[in-house]
């Protein structure tokens, strides 16, 4: 159980960005893509706002070069984007005697095609066979052809990050050379009327935590990255981007919606993958919250990294106001962020931020923070069922 | 690999749960292959009863009583697999949506859709706050998490894990899969699943759970002697080779092998694979079946591993377990599973 595990490659889409470069552009520009829902068709349209991404399927399939005909589910497109970016910039093409993996998370699977055709099996039948999470990984397998191991998970909004950790795992006890990991999930009716009816959607763009929040903002995309073993780096003559130095899973065991008041879950795993990456907690130059804009989620969170940090928390923000809570892709488009952070040499705003929330009086970053050294991040993700997953990035 | 396993537990559609041995004689079902539920009344408060879906109760009460079967306090971690998750209340939820269209609706069939709701709720149970996940990919949805608890029982300190399996048909679900061929058209019972020349398997379900532990015992049932699983392999000659270089790499030859369990499942495109390596590579040995007691579903290979465990405990083959009965010791079982083609999953159990 040893050896480094470096990241060759990242892809992303959210509602700020198609890909890497925009991201950063929207990031920099601190530009929300929370907005008005015009893609999705949901009777909420007026009443919520999300981050959605501005395509409709047909052009997100044109983009691949799939036919529109095929009739993809929303995620396998949205999949299919992020970790072809990831990908290319990998070159994970060349090199195929390398032991590759695809290793995705996500809460949804094809549920958006599913609820299409629920009612009108006679339109399509397809969805029959493109429900489950696994299946839609295989279209994304397929579509990049890996054959070795394909495998998917889903921790609900840890997906992505527990994704991520198992294949980092399976590289370090020598099982995989190479992994793409991530995860995706689309917008769609199941999610938006799920989380409506545990009151936990926000009306305007989410402000996480800020005293006056409100809710979250549900999002849609993709997050992948490329892991590789110290040998295979050797082989594929990849320049590390950084590396993925700490991880860590751990249950809140509270409450199967709600994060518990003082944020064991969090603590524990914050703690576990800060061991893991032998650093001390101050060397951390920058956490990604899971920072929903819950009333609980903020409140655990926060009370989490006081009982971690003391009074020496480092800069930290959520980023969920720019992309909306993308749940099984959450894991994988903040990992994106987290390298970005280390790559860009920046620190994101919490936007819409104004005061604190009264019990932490604590006060995340506010405005972009440019040409800033980042050696070690974190990104914490934290689901349903208490399932809480933290990762920690390193500059080479 | 040092991976043992400490207890099993399997709710089935046999008489199975809690701590049974393999039935006398096997349970006949038409078309749809369900479960023998236990009497939930003797695990649950009336309230959590009534709110939980059958399939989160099936998942619970077996982790339960494979970790009183343990005999330990709590699991060090918990991981688990699932084709489709909780099937009933992603329908249900599906239908208030549709059916209200979009109209005023309570969360709890959406909470309890949550895939990894049953670690989520054994985890709550028992203060369980280590490592806690989920696979959800098709029929290799427990050997990867399987894999993963041997990759725990590596790393960590960690002593013992709850690993398992569950996943449940509806009727809703069976009609959906067998309009499109995925369950067969025509009517036939579990029986009918060898030589079978229809397309379509018969389904079924199951929940069953272990704890796997590192350690040695005598009270363990079997050894887990190797673990290998692979997405896509094209055609019969990859797949031979897949096998032997698999065996070969944990030092065994195909000669070594007493017992091959094949995951027939009566679909009989995809079945002929397994029969086609039966004739090739496992002539000599004992070949064994076993879906005929759980029908087909995602995580059957983990009611597979129950059957083999039991076996290796008590020492002998039931007679309806035999596809050919070659007169082999019962030292060891090598399972393969496949689903049309893909998903390739080898486990080999052996006697402790």
């Amino acid at each position: 159980m040893s050896g480094k595990v470096f990241i060759t490659g990242i892809g992303i889409i959210s509602a700020i960005g198609d890909n890497v470069n925009e991201t950063i552009a929207s990031l920099k520009q601190q530009k929300s893509g929370v907005g008005k829902i015009t893609i999705l068709d949901t009777k909420y349209r007026e009443e919520y706002v999300a981050g959605e991404i501005k395509y409709k399927n047909s052009e997100l399939a044109d983009t691949l070069g799939i036919s529109p005909k095929a009739d993809l589910p929303r995620t396998a497109l949205l999949g299919m984007k992020a970790a072809n970016e990831a990908f290319q910039q990998a070159k994970v093409h060349q090199n195929p005697d390398l032991r590759t993996g695809l290793i995705a998370g996500t809460t949804v699977g094809g549920m958006d095609k599913t609820e299409k055709y629920y009612y009108h099996l006679e339109q399509n039948s397809d969805f029959i066979e493109s429900h489950s999470c696994g299946s839609i990984t295989d279209k994304i397998a397929e579509y990049l052809n890996i054959t070795y191991f394909v495998s998917t998970l889903n921790t609900a909004c840890s997906s992505g990050a527990n994704a991520i950790m198992y294949g980092a795992r399976l590289i370090q006890n020598g099982l995989l050379d190479r992994v793409i990991a991530g995860g995706f999930d689309s917008l769609c009716k199941f999610t938006i009327n799920g989380f409506r009816s545990l009151f936990i959607l926000s009306p305007e763009v989410c402000r996480p935590f800020d005293k006056n929040r409100k809710g979250l903002n549900l999002g849609e995309g993709a997050g992948f990255i490329v892991l590789e073993s110290e040998n295979a780096i050797q082989t594929t003559g990849n320049n590390p981007i950084c590396m993925l130095s700490g991880y860590a899973n751990a249950n809140d065991a509270f409450h199967q919606t709600a994060s518990s008041v003082n944020g064991d879950g969090a603590l524990l795993c914050i703690q576990k993958a800060l061991h893991k990456a032998g650093i001390a907690p101050d060397r951390l130059d920058y956490i990604n919250l899971h920072g929903t804009g819950t009333e609980n989620n903020d409140l655990s969170e926060g009370r989490a990294l006081i009982r971690a940090f003391e009074n020496n928390i480092p800069p930290f923000s959520s980023t969920k106001s720019f992309t909306g809570h993308t749940l099984g892709a959450a894991g994988g488009i903040e990992a994106v962020f987290s390298i970005l952070s280390i790559q860009e040499k920046l620190i994101y705003p919490n936007l819409f931020f104004s005061q604190p929330i009264e019990e932490l009086g604590l006060y995340p970053v506010n405005e972009l923070i440019e040409n800033v050294t980042i050696r070690h991040v974190m990104s914490n993700s934290f689901g349903f069922g208490g399932n809480d997953t933290t990762l920690i990035f390193s500059k080479v | 690999m040092e991976l043992y396993i400490r207890s099993a537990q399997a709710i089935s559609p046999q008489d199975t749960f809690p701590g049974k041995d393999l039935p006398e004689s096997i349970n006949v079902y038409e078309n749809i292959v369900r479960c023998l539920l236990p009497d939930f009344k003797n695990y649950f408060e009336p309230l959590e009863r009534r709110r939980m879906s059958r399939i989160i109760k099936m998942g619970v009460v077996c982790a339960e009583e494979a970790i009183m079967e343990a005999e330990i306090q709590r699991p060090d971690a918990i991981v688990s697999g699932t084709g489709l998750g909780c099937v009933e209340d992603t329908e249900k939820f599906l239908h208030n949506i549709l059916s209200s269209q979009e109209g005023l609706l309570t969360p709890t069939a959406f909470v309890q859709s949550t895939h990894n709701s049953i670690g989520a709720t054994i985890a709550l149970k028992y203060n369980c706050k280590g490592y806690n996940v989920l696979y959800a990919h098709e029929t290799i949805s427990f050997e990867n998490a399987l894999l993963d608890t041997n990759l725990l029982l590596h790393e960590k300190n960690m002593k013992n894990v709850l690993v398992g399996g569950f996943d449940e048909i509806t009727l809703e679900n069976y009609e959906l899969k067998r309009k499109v061929g995925l369950y067969k058209k025509d009517s036939g019972t579990n029986l009918d699943i060898v030589h079978n020349s229809t397309i379509g398997s018969i389904p079924g379900e199951g929940a069953t759970y272990f704890i796997i532990t590192n350690e040695k015992s005598s009270r363990n049932y079997a050894q887990i002697k190797l673990l290998n699983f692979t997405h896509k392999l094209n055609g019969i000659s990859k797949i031979k080779e897949w096998i032997l270089n698999t065996l070969e790499q944990a030092g065994i030859s195909v000669n070594d092998i007493d017992n091959f369990l094949a995951g027939i499942n009566g679909d009989a495109p995809g079945d002929r694979l397994y029969y086609e390596l039966i004739e090739q590579m496992f002539h000599s040995t004992n070949v064994l079946y076993y879906k005929h007691l759980c029908g087909e579903y995602d995580t059957s290979s983990a009611f597979g591993v129950w059957l083999a465990a039991k076996l290796l405990k008590r020492g002998f083959i039931a007679d309806y377990l035999f596809l050919k009965n070659n007169h082999k010791p019962l030292h060891n079982i090598l399972m393969y599973n496949q689903e049309k083609y893909k998903n390739h999953s080898l486990i080999l159990l052996s006697k402790v």
